[in-house]
């Protein structure tokens, strides 16, 4: 599959840029912040936003919008206490990340959903900024 | 339950089966005993109900989860904090006969998958009663 390959291509690539001194990208999610997002933008110019965010209810999380400012805040509730864990890893509690918006999108217009534990929100470009044709007059 | 190690963290191809070069990534899991069962839970987010997989071959419990690269379609990265890939870990169970194979059952709620594996009938914890 092409698909893969690009994405494997792209992976590559970033792992490149996560290696160079003075990267502006931080570390992939082993590092520990929750809940790791990744930052996209679709061919129509809208920018596009994931969150791995699973076994958090859609009532659990919040999405803000202050400014430039967008924040995610939520809650992934501790597992059933009932028995002994041999294993604990997944983590829960609180959680909040805030990134800073470009300007070039109209954040009054975002969409968010929650789906298979992956929270995405879809961002469009504002009307002015889109590349458009004038057409010439005599 | 123990671990069994992969042979790589990030294998390109599964011994025996797999012939396309995919990313697999391990999941979280938090592993519960009760009185009557083994609970497992795994982090398979952006999994799909169709795209999981679970299956028990002698005393190896194989948890596997697809992500679909559609999602992903036409999509440049601007930033990213993680990879995409498949999910998979496998992990050697101390006695596979304490558990009624039959009846062990899974299901994906919101990317988290749960697996239950009951203990046989023979095998649950009783109190016994001093006289």
């Amino acid at each position: 599959m092409t698909l893969w390959n690009d994405l494997l291509s792209l992976q590559n690539e970033l792992q490149r840029l996560l290696q160079a001194p003075g990267s502006f990208f931080r570390e992939p999610s082993s590092a520990g912040v929750f809940p790791p997002l990744n930052v996209f933008r679709a061919p129509d110019g809208g920018l596009i936003i994931r969150a791995e965010i699973p076994g958090v209810e859609r009532h659990d999380v919040t999405v803000t919008i202050e400014g430039r400012r967008l924040t995610i805040t939520g809650e992934r509730k501790a597992a059933d206490l009932n028995g002994s864990y041999h294993r604990r890893e997944r983590p829960h509690g609180k959680f909040a990340r805030t990134v800073t918006l470009p300007e070039d999108i109209d954040s009054a217009r975002t969409n968010a959903s929650l789906r298979n534990g992956v929270l995405t929100l879809t961002i469009p470009q504002h009307e002015a900024v889109k590349p458009r044709r004038i057409e010439v007059t005599s | 339950m123990t671990e069994q190690p992969l042979p790589t963290k990030e294998k390109t191809v599964a011994p025996g089966e797999r012939t396309r070069a995919e990313r697999y990534y391990v999941p979280d899991v938090d592993i519960r005993e009760t009185d009557d069962a083994l609970w497992l839970y795994a982090d398979m987010p952006g999994v799909a109900n169709d795209s999981v997989r679970v299956d028990l071959d002698g005393d190896v419990l194989q948890i596997e989860g697809d992500v679909s690269p559609r999602d992903y379609e036409g999509l440049a990265p601007v930033y990213t904090e993680y990879n995409i890939g498949n999910w998979v870990r496998r992990f050697t169970l101390g006695d596979a006969q304490r558990f009624d194979a039959d009846k062990i059952s899974a299901r994906l709620v919101n990317g988290v998958l749960h697996v239950h594996l009951p203990k046989s009938e023979r095998q649950k914890a009783r109190r016994i009663p001093v006289n």
